[in-house]
């Protein structure tokens, strides 16, 4: 990590900006700053202090094995201090270091990976048993100014100055995830030498979202079945008259802005799956209402059953696109933005999240 | 069984829901959007309630108060029967009216309004669709005074027998 | 217990259908059944035409109407049977021959016809029967003399009982009530031990009444008047005279009443027959009135012993005013709770079916389990009787109003707008009730008409909603 704390550094800047909003966004109560490596080294809760402190030499000053830095026995130590009030924000560059003894043994590299994955999983799981699956992890991929030594695969150094990638985590119970976000966007991160790429949103909410079916806008007819009157319809009949004339389209609000998710995300109909093909699905957010988004569902054939729409939790492309697969060196590789074992990580805390649920919600509607 | 005989009145009155929007019936069910459940009042009962009072009023004043012998024929009997009914009218009218003065239907049911809060569709027309359910408020006053005259008929002296021969 | 009543000449045939028509109001009598024996030689007098005609009504009104306890009828109710056949005690031998030849005239000797002559004038011996005396009753006692001989009588000794009433009703102006009347009751008092019953008989509660004059005969077109009413009052002086000794005189009656009136109408000359057809009058209404009186005596005050009445009671009729056009306020309140609740009752019922019945049909009272339809209205009961028997009474009620003395004490005239008002003198009460009229009637006749038991017939279900209705109506409005 020194390479991005050389000197002032968009990384420094763009941690720096995003500490110091939640410490005046009054968010959090208390900000307690670590420094990691083999162990956790706490740093007080000054931010300007714990910025200009991060430079090399401070990392060294503060001692700790600098060298190899396994991610998943990282990732258990932020873990297993996290508490149940408490938002974690890991910092790092997740690259998967195996390191030297690797190096005459190339094929268990694999394993290697393989075993981060299943450890990290573990680590999730553990948590998330802890948590009562009330817990979510948000990952953003941001780039920043790295100078000073990369160290590949078999932590072989080279020098490297460019941009590099690197990572925040943010792990806590959705709804405080959700709270942190929205009072302290990651648009604070962007914009101060260092760019958010990609975000990933990792949730496995006990929590029942609120959804039901809407009066309006609609095509045609239906009534509401009394006995459960926000989840099930009858009496259905199309639309006889107009442009639209011989098609059934029904509204279902939901309060999808409760899940600390992308927003372009919610809005991409390819990430909905609906499981009666009869009926064609579009969403669209709604300001004001008792719902922030709208699914409207569609149909010709206006068939009568159960319907189930489903946000599905995709394993986003860019974590494959973003995997430096090689590790050896960046440049020759052309993997300057890539990480390496990154994937793996990810997996893990993908595996982990997917075994307790496997989508982001569900919403389910009867037609009689 | 109980909530056969709570939804009696309004399953009743749906049999004339045509005449009005089914904005207003899902208002008149009790309807709430904000929350998507029926808990609000459930009109069709109220106003049903009134309905069937003044309908069997009307009857008990025909076939018990006036029962008069030149007053019992089968047009006697229809000539009350056409009061009870624009009598309901007239309460159906008011009530909707009377409800909409108030501010008590939900927003959303009475329109369908854009991103910027802007009516874009009238769902509920004023007054109108008052007159549209007194008119199905009328009807069913005088489905009401036809059984309750079926039902009671049978005490009166003169007017025993109106509006038929023997029934 | 039945009360026997000897109808003698023309008054007693109309005293007996003021009474009849007094049952069939309702007029409350202490007697099981009234038997009505006509004496009349005159057998086609208009009078006992129409009276007989009229028993034969009323007998088939009471025939129909059964009485049992699910009825609180009144109209009808006391039996009138024919004890004897056509009501008529025969008289032989007084429709061809004249007086001359039934006396055996010409086979009497010298010394006997002159007697003979004494008693009878020339005029006497050539009448002829068939119409009755022609107000001689010296005639009459000789003929009549023969009833106690007849088929009739000897059916009415075999009839009575003990504890049976004999009543007798007659004029002491005519010819024939004159005469039958003591004949009667002589053979009665003094009957023949043979006969069956007889002891019961001689010693039966007897009662009478006699009728003073009460009206007057115009001279007939031809000027030969054998009947001259001018002669009524010394024949009536006459008669007394001998009442007084042989009546009254020996305790031969029971009670004895006498009714007479110083008003006169003139009817027009009849000697009797077809033509013989006098208006209805209130003295009848009243000599009826007796029989009911009569009636109404205990048994301890007639008692009776070896033909001879141990109490003899002798009555005469007051009014309370002598109006010339009587109303029920002329009467006092004895007469007036005798009469005046059943005659309007049964008056407003007639009313109702003359005025109003046939738009009143539609109404549920016509309608009920059992309806009166068609076939009632169309049947026999209603309009071959009834109807018959409510325009007699009709007659009656109108005959006695043009009547001097008169007896009006109803509007009869149609009054639609104050239908209970028909009552002279008798201003109607209000009811709680905003139906006024005819209308308050066919109210109260739905009213009743659920309580009237579906067990009776057709015909008892009508009169009996009918009187019940028309009871409560005068009840209500208190106009009786």
């Amino acid at each position: 990590m020194d390479g991005y704390v050389k000197g002032n550094t968009g990384f420094e800047q763009s941690i720096y900006a995003y500490l110091t909003e939640l410490q005046i966004s009054k968010i959090v109560d208390s900000l307690n700053l670590n420094y990691v490596n083999s162990r956790m080294i706490p740093l007080g809760n000054d931010v300007e202090k714990f910025i200009h402190n991060i430079e090399p030499i401070d990392f060294r000053k503060h001692g700790g094995n600098l060298g190899t830095s396994d991610i998943a026995i990282v990732l258990d130590s932020v873990l297993s201090r996290h508490k149940k009030n408490d938002v974690s924000i890991f910092i790092s560059d997740c690259i998967v270091s195996p390191g030297n003894k690797y190096a005459s043994s190339p094929q268990s590299l694999d394993n290697y990976l393989l075993e981060q994955r299943t450890k990290i999983k573990k680590s999730f799981v553990q948590s998330l048993e802890q948590a009562k699956g009330d817990l979510a992890v948000v990952i953003c991929h941001l780039t920043s100014l790295f100078d000073g030594r990369f160290y590949n695969k078999f932590d072989h150094p080279t020098y490297y100055k460019g941009n590099r990638p690197f990572y925040v985590w943010l792990i806590g119970s959705t709804a405080h995830v959700k709270q942190l976000l929205d009072k302290v966007t990651l648009e604070t991160l962007k914009g101060n030498g260092a760019e958010l790429e990609n975000v990933y949103t990792l949730l496995a909410s006990a929590k029942k979202i609120d959804y039901g079916v809407l009066l309006t806008p609609r095509l045609g007819h239906f009534d509401f079945d009394r006995t459960n009157p926000k989840t099930a319809i009858r009496n259905i009949r199309k639309e006889n008259k107009g442009q639209q004339g011989g098609t059934f389209m029904f509204s279902v609000g939901a309060n999808l802005n409760q899940l600390p998710l992308d927003k372009s995300y919610v809005l991409n109909k390819a990430n909905y799956e609906v499981n009666n093909k009869d009926y064609v699905l579009s969403v669209k957010e709604q300001k004001g209402g008792r719902f922030s988004h709208v699914f409207g569902l569609s149909s010709k054939i206006a068939s009568r059953g159960n319907i189930t729409i489903t946000l599905k939790n995709q394993f986003p492309q860019w974590v494959v696109d973003k995997t430096d697969f090689l590790g050896d060196d960046l440049e020759k590789d052309g993997t300057t933005d890539k990480t390496y074992g990154l994937r793996y990580l990810i997996e893990g805390v993908y595996d982990a999240f997917t075994s307790r649920q496997k989508d982001y919600a569900e919403f389910k509607i009867t037609i009689n | 069984m109980g909530e056969f005989f709570e939804l009696l009145l309004g399953n009743m009155y749906c049999w004339f829901k045509s005449f009005y929007s089914d904005f207003l019936s899902q208002y008149l069910w009790g309807y709430n959007p904000a929350s998507g459940a029926y808990d609000l009042e459930l009109r069709y009962n109220s106003i049903g309630l009134y309905t069937l009072v003044i309908s069997f009023v009307i009857m008990a004043l025909y076939y018990y108060v006036i029962d008069h012998p030149r007053f019992c024929k089968w047009w006697s009997w229809l000539i009350m029967a056409l009061l009870n009914s624009v009598i309901a009218l007239f309460v159906g009218y008011y009530c909707v009216l009377s409800d909409y003065n108030a501010g008590i239907i939900p927003d959303e049911l009475m329109y369908l309004r854009d991103e910027n809060g802007e009516v874009v569709q009238t769902l509920i027309s004023i007054p109108s669709e008052c007159w549209s359910f007194g008119i199905s408020n009328m009807i069913m006053a005088f489905i009401f005074f036809l059984v309750f005259s079926f039902l009671f008929h049978w005490w009166s002296r003169v007017a025993k027998y109106s509006p038929f021969i023997k029934f | 217990m039945k009360t026997y009543i000897f109808c003698i000449g023309g008054t007693g045939t109309r005293v007996m259908k003021s009474l009849a028509m007094l049952l069939a109001t309702g007029v409350e009598i202490h007697t099981d059944e009234i038997v009505p024996i006509f004496i009349d030689p005159d057998a086609s007098a208009a009078d006992l035409t129409r009276t007989i005609s009229f028993l034969r009504e009323y007998k088939y009104m009471n025939e129909q109407l059964h009485f049992s306890d699910d009825m609180k009828n009144c109209f009808f109710k006391t039996k009138i049977s024919e004890g004897i056949p056509n009501y008529r005690l025969e008289l032989s031998n007084t429709r061809n021959d004249r007086f001359r030849k039934y006396m055996g005239f010409d086979s009497l000797d010298i010394a006997n016809q002159a007697l003979a002559y004494m008693l009878f004038s020339e005029k006497n011996l050539d009448s002829d029967m068939e119409v009755g005396f022609k107000g001689n009753p010296n005639i009459g006692s000789v003929v009549l003399n023969q009833f106690a001989q007849s088929d009739a009588f000897n059916d009415f000794t075999n009839s009575f009982r003990p504890g049976d009433r004999i009543f007798i009703v007659s004029s002491i102006f005519g010819g024939t009530g004159a005469s039958g009347f003591p004949l009667l009751l002589k053979n009665l008092r003094g009957i023949d031990m043979r006969l069956p019953n007889a002891g019961n008989i001689k010693d039966a509660a007897i009662g009478a009444i006699t009728v003073l004059p009460y009206f007057n005969l115009a001279q007939s077109q031809d000027g030969a008047d054998d009947i001259d009413s001018s002669t009524f009052i010394s024949k009536a002086k006459a008669a007394l005279e001998y009442y007084n000794k042989n009546i009254s005189g020996n305790n031969s009656l029971n009670t004895f009443y006498y009714l007479a009136d110083d008003i006169y109408d003139m009817y027009e000359y009849s000697e009797g027959g077809t033509t013989q057809k006098n208006k209805a009058h209130i003295i009848e209404l009243l000599a009826a009135l007796a029989v009911v009186d009569f009636c109404c005596m205990d048994d301890d005050m007639l008692q009776s012993s070896k033909g001879r009445a141990l109490n003899p009671v002798y009555k005469e009729f007051g009014a309370a005013s002598n109006d010339e056009d009587m109303i029920f306020s002329s009467f006092y309140d004895d007469t007036r709770d005798i009469i005046q609740r059943p005659l309007t009752e049964f008056t407003l019922f007639c009313k109702f079916l003359n005025e109003h019945l046939s738009s009143s049909k539609s109404h549920p009272w016509a309608k009920g389990k059992r309806p009166f339809d068609g076939n009632f209205f169309n049947g026999n009961f209603f309009k071959s009787h009834l109807v018959k028997v409510i325009n007699e009474y009709g007659q009656w009620l109108s005959e006695m109003a043009s009547n001097h003395r008169g007896f009006s004490p109803f509007h009869l005239e149609e009054m639609n707008k104050d239908v209970f008002g028909f009552v002279k003198g008798v201003k109607p009460g209000k009811v709680m009730n905003y139906r006024s009229n005819y209308d308050l009637f066919d109210y109260y006749l739905c009213d009743i008409e659920p309580k009237v038991s579906n067990n009776l017939s057709a015909e008892e279900r009508f009169i009996e909603l009918f009187y019940r209705t028309v009871n409560k109506l005068v009840a209500d409005k208190k106009i009786a």
